[in-house]
C-alpha cells in the first residue's frame, strides 16, 4: 500500500470491494493478527487520515453497506486468510490475547505505580489550589465542535485505554468474559 | 428511570431541596408525593464539611462489597477482601462474583483474580472515594445528614450526602459514629441513578495478617518537572483549557512506559478533582506514523462506558489523548476539545 494522505483516491476495484465490505465483520483471529502485525511494525499501516475517513463516514452512516449475500461469498476468503497458528514466525508472534493483556497489565501497573497515592485526604493537597472557574456554553460548545464523539464498545479502545477504565474501578467481569 | 429509583431519588432531591441555602440545621419532616403515594421523609440536616478516616489507613480485615451498575440498574457485584496494616500495607482480592442481576455468588474466573491483583493498590487509593481539598469540599458540594442511625457491618454508622452544586453527580457516604470510619460509599450519575456502590459486610480490627502478599507497586515513574521532561515524552503535554466548575490540578506525573515495553511511549498523566469526582488526562507519543482522524478540522475520538466509568480516546499530532471519568460523556468531549 502506497501511504500517502495526500492522495486518498485508491483504484476503483478496490474502492468497490472495500464498500461491499460496509458492515462485514471479519473473523477475531484475522483481526488480532492484523492487530498484531501493526504492534510489531510488520504490516504496512494505512494512512491515518484515511482510516479515520473510513470510521467516520461508517459512524455518519455516509458508508455504503454490503449486500446481503456478499458476506458468505467473502467469508471463505477471509477464513482462508486468518489461517492457523503454525503459519505465524516461530518465537516472534505472541497471540493477540496475550499481547493485548501484557498491554494492559503494563498500563495498570503503570496506573498504580504512577498516580494513585499522593492525594489522599486534604492535607496532602495544595489547600490553596485554585478551582475552575464557569466557562460560557458558548465556549464550552466551541471545545466540543472540535470533537467528533463516537461511541464504541470497550473492545474497540485500546488495551491502555481500557486499562486506565479499569484502574478507576471500572472493572467488568461481563466484558472480560 | 426504573420505578425503584424513582423513590429513591425524589426522596434525595427532597431532602437535598432541604440542604440548599434556605435550610437551617434543624431537621424536620418532609411529605413527598411519589407516583400516587405520600411518604414521610425525614429531612436531612445541613453539616458542615465532614472528615472521615480511611479502611487503608487503619490495622483491619474488611470484606467488602462493590456494585457497578448499567443502565438498566443491574449491578454486576464484587465481594472483595481488604487487609490493611494501619502503616501503609494493603493487599486487595476478590472473593466471589456476581454477574450482571445476578442473585447467587460464584467464583471468579482467573482472569478476573488477575485484574484484581494488578490494580489492588489502585482500586483501594483511587476508586473507593476519598475526600479532596477543603475549599473544593465547601464549594462544590452541599452537605448533610440523615437523622439516625444505620447499621454497617454491625457498626453505628450515619449517613452523610454530598450534592453537587453544578449537577455532576451526588455521593452517599456511611461512616461510622464513633470514629469518622468510611464504611460505604454510593455514587450517582447526573440523573441520579446509582452508578457504583462500596459497602462493608464484615470488619475486624483485630486481624490475621498471616500469609497475606501485600501489593507492591513496580514500575518507575515520577513527578512531571515541566519542560525538562519533554525530551522524554516526545511532546510538549497540553492542558485542558476546559475542566468542569470547580475543577482543580492535583498532581502531574511522568509515566515511564516505554522503559516497560518498546512500543509504549511515554505518558504525562494529569489528576483533576472537584474534591469527590476525579478527572484524568493522559497523552502519549505516538510511535507509529502521527495519527490524526480529522474530518473537517474535527478530531474523530472514540468512547467507552466501562463499568461505570467513561473513556475517551483520540489522536492528536504525534500524541494520543485519554480523558478517563466518572463525569457525563459530554464533559469529557468538552474537556477533549480543549485540550488543542
Amino acid at each position: 500500500m502506497t501511504n500517502n494522505p495526500n492522495n486518498p483516491e485508491l483504484p476503483e476495484r478496490l474502492t468497490q470491494d472495500l464498500r461491499a465490505l460496509g458492515g462485514a465483520k471479519a473473523p477475531e483471529e484475522l483481526w488480532e493478527r492484523v492487530q498484531l502485525g501493526l504492534a510489531l511494525g510488520q504490516v504496512e499501516k494505512a494512512p491515518e487520515e484515511l482510516w479515520g475517513q473510513v470510521q467516520l463516514g461508517l459512524a455518519l452512516g455516509e458508508v455504503e453497506k454490503a449486500p446481503a449475500d456478499l458476506w458468505s461469498r467473502v467469508q471463505p476468503q477471509l477464513a482462508a486468510i486468518a489461517e492457523p497458528e503454525s503459519q505465524k514466525p516461530a518465537g516472534r508472534v505472541l497471540h493477540n490475547q496475550a499481547w493485548g493483556r501484557r498491554l494492559s497489565i503494563a498500563a495498570a501497573l503503570m496506573i498504580c505505580a504512577g498516580i494513585g497515592y499522593r492525594f489522599m485526604g486534604p492535607a496532602q493537597v495544595d489547600p490553596g489550589a485554585a478551582l475552575a472557574g464557569p466557562v460560557s456554553a458558548a465556549d464550552r460548545a466551541a471545545f466540543r465542535a472540535k470533537v467528533v464523539f463516537m461511541e464504541v464498545s470497550s473492545k474497540e479502545l485500546s488495551s491502555v485505554a481500557n486499562s486506565f477504565a479499569e484502574g478507576f474501578g471500572g472493572i467488568t467481569a461481563e466484558d472480560d468474559a | 428511570m426504573r420505578p425503584h429509583l424513582v423513590l429513591a431519588m425524589s426522596a434525595l432531591t427532597v431532602v437535598l431541596m432541604g440542604c440548599g441555602p434556605a435550610a437551617e440545621t434543624q431537621g424536620e419532616t418532609l411529605a413527598a408525593t411519589v407516583g400516587t403515594q405520600s411518604v414521610g421523609l425525614a429531612a436531612h440536616q445541613k453539616i458542615s464539611i465532614p472528615e472521615f478516616d480511611y479502611v487503608e489507613d487503619q490495622d483491619l480485615q474488611a470484606t467488602r462489597e462493590l456494585s457497578i451498575f448499567d443502565n438498566l440498574g443491574r449491578a454486576e457485584r464484587f465481594k472483595e477482601d481488604l487487609h490493611s496494616d494501619g502503616s501503609g500495607e494493603i493487599a486487595l482480592s476478590i472473593l466471589e462474583y456476581a454477574g450482571l442481576g445476578l442473585p447467587t455468588w460464584s467464583q471468579p474466573d482467573s482472569q478476573l483474580e488477575s485484574s484484581y491483583f494488578n490494580r489492588q493498590r489502585y482500586l483501594v487509593k483511587y476508586r473507593d472515594l476519598h475526600l479532596g481539598s477543603e475549599i473544593s469540599l465547601q464549594r462544590n458540594f452541599r452537605w448533610s445528614e440523615q437523622p439516625g442511625v444505620v447499621q454497617v457491618a454491625g457498626l453505628d454508622c450515619k449517613r452523610i450526602f454530598a450534592e453537587s452544586v453544578h449537577g455532576l453527580g451526588n455521593f452517599e457516604f456511611l461512616v461510622t459514629v464513633d470514629t469518622d470510619l468510611l464504611l460505604g460509599w454510593t455514587s450517582f450519575d447526573v440523573q441520579g441513578d446509582p452508578v457504583m456502590r462500596m459497602k462493608t459486610l464484615d470488619v475486624d480490627f483485630t486481624p490475621d495478617h498471616n500469609g497475606v502478599a501485600w501489593a507492591v507497586p513496580a514500575v518507575a515513574e515520577h513527578p512531571y518537572a515541566g519542560p525538562v521532561d519533554e525530551p522524554l515524552l516526545g511532546f510538549a503535554p497540553q492542558s485542558p483549557q476546559y475542566v468542569p466548575p470547580g475543577f482543580y490540578g492535583l498532581e502531574e506525573r511522568l509515566l515511564l512506559a516505554n522503559g516497560i515495553m518498546a512500543n509504549l511511549g511515554n505518558i504525562h498523566a494529569a489528576l483533576y478533582s472537584d474534591g469527590i469526582h476525579m478527572l484524568f488526562v493522559a497523552q502519549q507519543k505516538t510511535l507509529s506514523t502521527p495519527a490524526l482522524n480529522v474530518l473537517s478540522g474535527a478530531v474523530l475520538v472514540k468512547h467507552a462506558d466501562i463499568g461505570g466509568i467513561r473513556v475517551a480516546e483520540g489522536d492528536l499530532p504525534g500524541r494520543r489523548v485519554y480523558v478517563v471519568s466518572q463525569l457525563p460523556s459530554e464533559e469529557l468531549q468538552t474537556i477533549f476539545g480543549s485540550l488543542f
